[in-house]
């Protein structure tokens, strides 16, 4: 019972990492058709980011800040530098994403070299907590990545439900023309998305870095993950997205408590399988 | 989208589709020229192992590693031009093919008459599984959804070490010697690699010419009217990608001799990504680009290694990559048009700038965005009415837009 | 038209595509100077880096110089290992001042990611293109296995492997030009077991390794001990290599376990061990050989603060441990590198030092001959030679295989530094008649 119960925990604190990684590819995705392949190295990124920062300052919180800020900024430039000519061409965009993610990956083995890092977090997250059920003591840490992601994920459906911002990203995505013919810039809210997106990928990468380590080859792992997360959730949705990320996660611990040997091939199993009944994911649509 | 944008097709020969694939190899084999240049590559390629210097670097580890590298890229490449899927999951049949062969063989003492050919009839008949969903999904879904499934198989592989052997892989197998002659004999290698190569490309190419693959591209540019007019899409889709399941298969049992033997680091996602890069760096508009790309990277793997680009080598194949996908099309085999095209513009902006007389037609930096939309209506001539694709983000697979509708 | 324009965007982005491909280059040049060998790939760039003009000091040996291409695993999981073991191979250039038998020695570093098919690649680029006779390499089990076999097919290229533990290179059909002057990973663990229920008195352990040839070895080597020394096996786990969460496996270990044997390594063990904590797992760890490197001991974060207790058998001593010429070693390592380095060598540095001079002194064995004969003489040297190392006697047993001592010891807090200290000394521990193959069960 209490290793059912853990593992489950386990599971729902994995899915809202990888929720906090996929909902910044589905964001981009949904408003501009862009399937940023280099996510996977702005996690990396977001998580030495903040490595760095919190050697420099001893501030875990500007560290996330900094990554944050320091991997929306990187997405932006890459969207403007890389993406834009190419925007309209999603196939093209993607497959320079893939070329984006292999240099700066290997870029960051350059400076940070091949040793596991990690981001400890600061002193009142560490440890474990009593959960008061079963007498099973939790890690601290691990309850907080779960409410951080659900803090954003509400954050983010607020955001593009509810506000005029938001209107207007459904908006452009629909008929930029049209949106640019009211005075808007849509060039900027677009950049503004990929900020966002990109950003969530940083601190994502910040957040996982206090729980497992960062390494060359980290960067494909959560790739792999986020976008197994979208497909199963439907791309562009960010319920969609909360929905895979828990599904994947609960499915992936269950299997690496019970047979871990099979655990990469079951998470796969499940995208595989729901991609049969519905080859749009669970919460996307049909065209 | 269904990767149209990758895959050659100009709108304004929407159709008839057989067009596109008659038009450039008439001009080559048509009119003694084009026999010429034939002649001579056949000639080049029978003579290179008896010509170069270093026979064994020149000939085994560029040549004969170009050779399966480049029908593997055929494989992507043909589905891509005739169906206008780019996947990313042919590694998949690869493996199945080298690990079917190394499971049979070394650890079964199947004799590789058997092995080989059930190799290959294995990996296409996963092939055909995975079609089955796969072809059901359209470009980048399609292409995660392939990525997938190389994924897959990749763990798979690692995990079934009773079978596969995990993390070691399977190695220290003898080679056959079909006929008398040993494949441990490099140029014998040579030639066979160069004929099954020759093979897969002709098929290839022959494939494309049949009214299946004329079907194809009417489905690829217009799965409706297709539809309408009683084709099959999902079959004919399917087949399709059963069948570039089966030239990566071939390729898969070459590589595993070339290897001699297989492991999962021969078929992860870093891999999957080289056959991307070589269709893309070689052109992915043309068959011939899958050698051509092959070379190049292979030439262009092996020398940054050596020192001579003061690059890392997973980061030059990246900026490579991206530099091709950016400003060369049409890749290797499409590079002295580009380059021609490039000097035009060029001087064109230079005199504009000279003369500020062409202003007009060059786009002023500050625009952006728009200068796509002609393109768009152009091939996706039934685009539809905006109301239809909705406002939310959790649109799935609006990205057909240019595409299938 | 609308091609034009499009080119005409395209033409703009160029600059700033030239400037990417410029930052690319830059910053690996910076990279070299900082950390010094992640990519080493210009032929002879050994010589050259070392500062202080050992470079004219090759060239003032007489004769042709001697080529060797070595192959490192500077890409991957143990990509800090390899650096600090191309720093044990500095450490034998500088003591051989660049030249071996009077003849410059010239080195051709060719970096893997630690799989088989990169560092065979890398194998044949160097015998291939380059033309090199001696290869010194490669790190990780599956590498030295796939490099075994590939020495069958060259035979007039001598391999001398740098640090790869897997059994079955050197057992089963054991190639002629192919020589390891470290014991493999069963060895390391043989002595573990009986140590594990004589001196902490562990009945009933369970294991949890990366499902791959390595540590397969260091399971069936400690398993073998401890079954025949009557503990129990509870429960065995694997994980993939490059599993970075461990919490569901951790839940799904038994309770009722004196200890865990754990052979993790690299990123791998980091993870594991600060999750460990976490989650509570209050059993006392068991270290395969590579659990508690200097890699894990001095990487960042909590792990630090959670490994105090273990015990390990390596195959190398603790810095603190006077045996051999241990000290001396430990001293010139620090002495050479007080920067860049560990605090104290890594095995990876040991093993890279002890190959690699192996390698050469063979060589001033032959005379220097190397190429002319195709190896005959380097190989019949090595095979007779033996040598006092830094870490205890070397020499080769019939399959080109050295038997060396193990060292068990435990993980101790001096004054705030974490540190091992030495509980055991294996002597000469021999090599196993049969590869282990993964172990669910007490090997009967």
């Amino acid at each position: 019972m209490d290793q059912i119960l853990t593992i489950g925990l386990n599971g729902l604190t994995v899915a809202s990492l990888y929720f906090l990684v996929a909902s910044g590819l589905t964001l981009i995705f949904g408003m501009m058709r862009i399937v940023n392949l280099a996510h996977g190295a702005f996690y990396l990124l977001g998580g030495y980011v903040a490595f760095s920062v919190l050697q420099g300052t001893e501030s875990w919180s500007l560290g996330l800040l900094a990554a944050l800020a320091a991997v929306g900024a990187v997405g932006v430039v890459m969207h403007q530098v890389l993406l834009r000519a190419i925007e309209h061409e999603d196939m093209r965009v993607a497959l320079v994403t893939i070329g984006v993610s292999l240099i700066l990956a290997d870029q960051l083995l350059v400076y940070y070299g091949g040793v596991a890092h990690s981001v400890v977090p600061p002193d009142f997250l560490s440890g474990g907590m009593e959960l008061g059920v079963a007498g099973i003591v939790y890690p601290r840490y691990r309850i907080f990545v779960l409410g951080l992601a659900i803090l954003v994920g509400i954050a983010l459906w607020l955001f593009i439900s509810r506000t005029r911002f938001g209107m207007i990203i459904r908006a452009g995505v629909d008929d930029r023309d049209m949106v640019s013919a009211t005075g808007i810039n849509v060039r900027v809210v677009f950049a503004a998305v990929f900020f966002i997106g990109s950003a969530l990928a940083g601190l994502a990468g910040a957040v996982g870095a206090g729980a497992f380590s960062l390494a060359p080859g980290t960067d494909v792992e959560y790739l792999l993950y986020s976008l197994i997360v979208v497909i199963v959730g439907g791309m562009g949705s960010i319920p969609g997205a909360a929905i895979g990320a828990l599904l994947v996660g609960l499915v992936s611990q269950f299997a690496l408590g019970y047979t871990p040997a099979v655990a990469s091939i079951v998470t796969f199993a499940l995208m595989i399988g729901v991609l049969a009944v519905r080859p749009q994911g669970l919460l996307g649509r049909t065209a | 989208m269904t990767g149209p944008d990758l895959v050659a097709r100009d709108p304004r020969r929407n159709s008839p589709p057989d067009a596109d694939s008659r038009r450039g190899w008439r001009r080559i084999f048509e009119g003694s020229k084009g026999a010429g240049i034939i002649a001579a590559a056949v000639l080049l390629l029978v003579a290179f192992p008896f010509v170069v210097p270093q026979p064994q670097f020149w000939v085994v580890s560029i040549a004969i590693r170009s050779l399966w590298l480049g029908v593997v890229a055929l494989s992507l490449i043909w589905l891509a031009r005739n169906t206008g899927m780019l996947s990313l999951g042919q590694m998949t049949f690869f493996a199945v093919a080298g690990y079917t062969v190394g499971v049979l063989t070394t650890q079964n003492d199947v004799p590789y008459v058997v092995s080989i050919p059930a190799g290959i009839l294995l990996a296409t008949a996963v092939g055909a599984v995975v079609a089955l969903i796969a072809v059901r999904t359209q470009g980048v879904y399609f292409l995660m959804l392939t990525l997938a499934v190389s994924q897959l198989l990749y763990f798979l592989v690692l995990n079934a070490a009773t079978l596969t052997r995990g993390y070691q892989g399977i190695s220290n197998i003898t080679r056959p010697e079909p006929f008398g002659l040993s494949l441990d004999n490099r140029n014998v290698f040579y030639f066979l690699a160069l004929a099954i190569a020759a093979g897969a490309f002709a098929l290839c190419w022959y494939v494309s010419r049949t009214p299946f693959g004329l079907a194809l591209r009417g489905i690829r540019d217009s799965p409706e009217r297709m539809r309408a007019l009683g084709y099959n899409v999902y079959l004919y889709r399917m087949l399709a990608f059963t069948f570039a399941a089966f030239i990566a298969a071939v390729s898969g049992a070459l590589a595993f001799f070339y290897h001699g033997g297989i492991t999962p680091g021969a078929i992860d996602l870093l891999r999957s990504i080289d056959v991307l890069i070589v269709s893309v760096l070689g052109g992915i508009n043309s068959l011939w680009g899958a050698f051509a790309g092959a070379l190049g990277l292979t030439m262009l793997q092996n020398f940054a290694q050596a020192g001579w680009i003061p690059m890392r080598r997973v980061t030059l194949t990246g900026v490579v990559f991206v530099v091709v996908l950016l400003f060369f099309r049409g890749g290797i085999v499409d590079l002295p048009r580009q380059l021609r095209e490039y000097g035009r513009t060029g001087r064109r902006a230079w005199n504009g700038w000279r003369g500020r007389d062409l202003g007009g037609d060059r786009p002023a930096s500050g625009r952006d965005g728009d200068g796509t939309r002609p393109e768009r209506v152009a091939v996706g001539s039934k685009l539809s009415p905006p109301g239809r694709s909705g406002p939310q983000i959790d649109d799935g697979t609006r990205s057909t837009r240019t595409g299938e509708r | 038209m609308r091609q034009r324009r499009t080119l005409g965007r395209r033409l703009w982005a160029m600059p700033v595509a030239a400037a990417l491909v410029l930052a690319a280059c830059q910053s690996d040049e910076g990279d070299e100077a900082d950390m010094g060998s992640p990519d080493m790939d210009a032929p002879g760039e050994e010589n050259g880096e070392d500062g202080d003009g050992e470079g004219t000091d090759a060239g003032d040996a007489e004769g042709e110089p001697i080529v060797i291409g070595r192959i490192s695993a500077l890409e991957g999981p143990y990509a800090a290992g390899a650096e600090d073991g191309e720093r044990g191979v500095e450490m034998v250039l500088e003591e051989f001042d660049h030249e071996v038998a009077g003849r410059p020695i010239e080195v051709i570093v060719e970096s893997s990611d630690t799989t088989p098919e990169t560092a065979v690649d890398r194998a044949r680029k160097l015998v291939e293109q380059d033309g090199v006779n001696l290869i010194h390499g490669p790190l990780s089990g599956a590498e030295g296995e796939a490099l075994a076999s590939y020495a069958h097919d060259t035979e007039h290229v001598t391999i001398v492997d740098a640090a790869s533990g897997a059994s079955t290179t050197t057992l089963s059909d054991p190639a002629p030009n192919y020589f390891r002057w470290h014991s493999e990973g069963a060895m390391w663990t043989a002595p573990l077991g009986p140590h594990v229920i004589d001196e902490l008195g562990y009945e009933r352990v369970a294991t949890l390794a990366e499902d791959y040839a390595f540590p397969h070895a260091q399971v069936g080597g400690f398993l073998e001990g401890f079954c025949e020394a009557g503990g129990e096996l509870a429960s065995t786990h694997w994980v993939p290599l490059g599993e970075s969460d461990y919490s569901s496996v951790i839940a799904s270990i038994p309770d009722d376990i004196d200890a865990i044997f754990v052979a993790l390594g690299g990123s791998d063990a980091v993870d594991f061990l600060s999750q460990a904590i976490d989650f509570g797992l209050e059993k006392p760890i068991i270290g395969g050989s590579l659990l508690v490197g200097s890699d894990v001991l001095e990487s960042e974060g909590r792990v630090r603060e959670n490994v105090e207790g273990i015990v390990t058998s390596m195959v190398y001593p603790p810095s603190s441990a006077d045996v051999y010429e241990w000290q001396d070693f430990v001293q010139r390592y620090q002495e050479m590198f007080p920067d860049e380095g560990f605090e104290t060598p890594s095995n990876f540095a040991i093993l890279y030092y002890n190959s690699f001079k192996s390698l050469l002194l063979g060589i001033e064995e032959a005379g220097g001959v190397v190429e002319e004969d195709d190896g005959e003489s380097l190989r019949a040297a090595m095979s007779e030679m033996s040598w006092e190392s830094p870490i205890g006697p070397l020499e080769l047993n019939e399959n080109r295989q050295a038997e060396t001592d193990v060292f068990i010891s435990e993980v101790v807090e001096n004054d705030g530094e974490l540190t091992t200290e030495l509980r055991e000394v294996a002597e000469q521990v021999e090599q196993p008649d049969t590869p282990w193959e993964r172990l669910d069960e007490c090997p009967s």
